[in-house]
């Protein structure tokens, strides 16, 4: 299988791909000031997609993920981690599998933070054949505050704590030397 | 020294301790035994002002400071740290990235990270804890054990004056039981700290020795011993009548 990794940090416009049978395409992106975008990815057969999207959503917008499967045997996965300040933002995740198709495994899996604001997930599987596995998950909430007990009872302020945490919801989805690349945070590390 | 006076809290609407007193000075070993659910961790967390409890009466002094009601963090940066008994674990934060985070906070200058590993490595070496754990998110994949002896690792490097061990011994072999009491029992004697234990078992303070052993039953210390009231608990158990006369006597 060809192997196709995108790594893209902020600013990030539109994106479309179409992606060849037997290729696997991973896409991370942070992005540290979303605003509206779209991603359409198409699937055709024994291909593999992993779209790993985190960042801020600090003004009001719209971010449509598209996924079309077409043919047979094709993976897709997307993993998003936003966290909303002061705006009303909606992610919508749509995978539609075509009729007739058969052994794709789709999920989607939306996790938001909301410290001010309205977040609005909506994770759509339009499936029109059984022959598939697909799974999906949205989940919106605050700092754990167990985690933020934790922090700290070590001596670290609510302020940091809060910065150590939404540093690590966003990271965790990405490979260390994409992280490496990203500015984000990097003051707190020096 | 630390003093407890008075104190009354409740979670939700149950009263979980009950005009509750306790002073440790400078240096002395406490430890508190008490049945399950008596409200020994409770106390702990209320301690370090966890937003879980609330406070209806008395007061909370370390070193003549009043503490009850301070934000967690300038309660852990006066040099109280609690060791919980289930410590939990955090994705995606390394224990490298609190320590320095927290180091930065308790003595507002950057750090010395030449020292700082030195001092890491060191303490991994006595707590016979693989110094990968430095660089791993905090206590995940971490066993029991290696749970525990990442916290005394945080002692370590933040250096407290109180410290609070929650059922340190619980999920603890005896050779690791040992290794984290000789770990303890060393920085007690080098820094002079004040230690309150939380335990079931005898066996943890047969290794750290305590100057007192306190009974806690219906909120508040019933009976105070030093080491042979845990050696009578430990044979008669906590439905002896050690509890049972004093409850009597309320």
């Amino acid at each position: 299988m060809d192997k196709k990794v995108i790594n893209l940090i902020d600013n990030v416009k539109d994106l479309m791909y179409d992606v060849k049978d037997n290729e696997m395409l991973i896409i991370n992106i942070f992005n540290s000031n979303m605003t509206s975008f779209a991603i359409n990815t198409k699937q055709y057969n024994n291909s593999y997609v992993v779209i790993n999207f985190a960042g801020f959503i600090n003004k009001d917008g719209n971010i449509n993920i598209e996924s079309l499967i077409e043919g047979d045997n094709n993976h897709y996965i997307i993993n998003f981690h936003g966290i909303a300040s002061s705006c009303h933002g909606t992610i919508k995740a749509n995978v539609h599998v075509k009729p007739g198709t058969k052994n794709n495994e789709v999920k989607e899996d939306l996790k938001g933070i909301l410290e001010e604001g309205t977040l609005n997930f909506m994770p759509i599987l339009e499936i029109d054949t059984s022959e598939v596995k697909a799974e999906h998950y949205a989940t919106i909430g605050h700092y754990p505050l167990e985690e933020l007990f934790y922090l700290q009872t070590k001596g670290i302020s609510k302020e940091e704590a809060i910065k150590i945490l939404k540093k690590s919801f966003l990271f965790n989805l990405f490979a260390e030397d994409f992280i490496k690349q990203i500015s984000y945070g990097k003051e707190q590390d020096e | 020294m630390f003093k407890i006076s008075n104190l009354t809290a409740y979670i939700e609407s149950k009263k979980i301790l009950d005009d509750f007193s306790l002073e440790v000075n400078d240096g002395e070993i406490h430890a508190i035994m008490g049945k399950n659910g008596i409200g020994k961790s409770t106390l702990c967390k209320i301690i370090l002002n966890d937003p879980h409890y609330e406070i209806k009466a008395g007061h909370i002094t370390y070193n003549n400071e009043s503490i009850l009601g301070k934000p967690t963090y300038e309660i852990a940066k006066a040099g109280i740290m609690l060791v919980n008994q289930n410590p939990i674990s955090i994705e995606g934060v390394t224990n490298m990235e609190v320590l320095r985070t927290a180091l930065r906070e308790k003595n507002e200058e950057n750090i010395n990270i030449f020292k700082f590993n030195k001092e890491m490595e060191e303490a991994c070496q006595k707590l016979e804890l693989d110094p990968k754990f430095i660089h791993k998110d905090i206590n995940v994949g971490a066993s029991g054990g290696e749970r525990k002896k990442i916290e005394l690792l945080h002692i370590a490097i933040l250096k407290p004056s109180f410290l609070i061990l929650d059922e340190i011994d619980s999920g603890l072999d005896v050779d690791a039981l040992k290794v984290v009491s000789n770990f303890i029992n060393e920085y007690h004697k080098q820094t002079g700290c004040s230690i309150l234990i939380i335990t079931h078992h005898k066996q943890l303070l047969d290794y750290i020795k305590p100057n007192y052993v306190h009974i806690l039953s219906g909120g508040k210390i019933t009976k105070t011993g030093d080491y042979h009231l845990a050696e009578e608990i430990e044979s008669l158990g906590f439905r002896s009548n050690i509890i049972d006369e004093d409850e009597k006597s309320e």
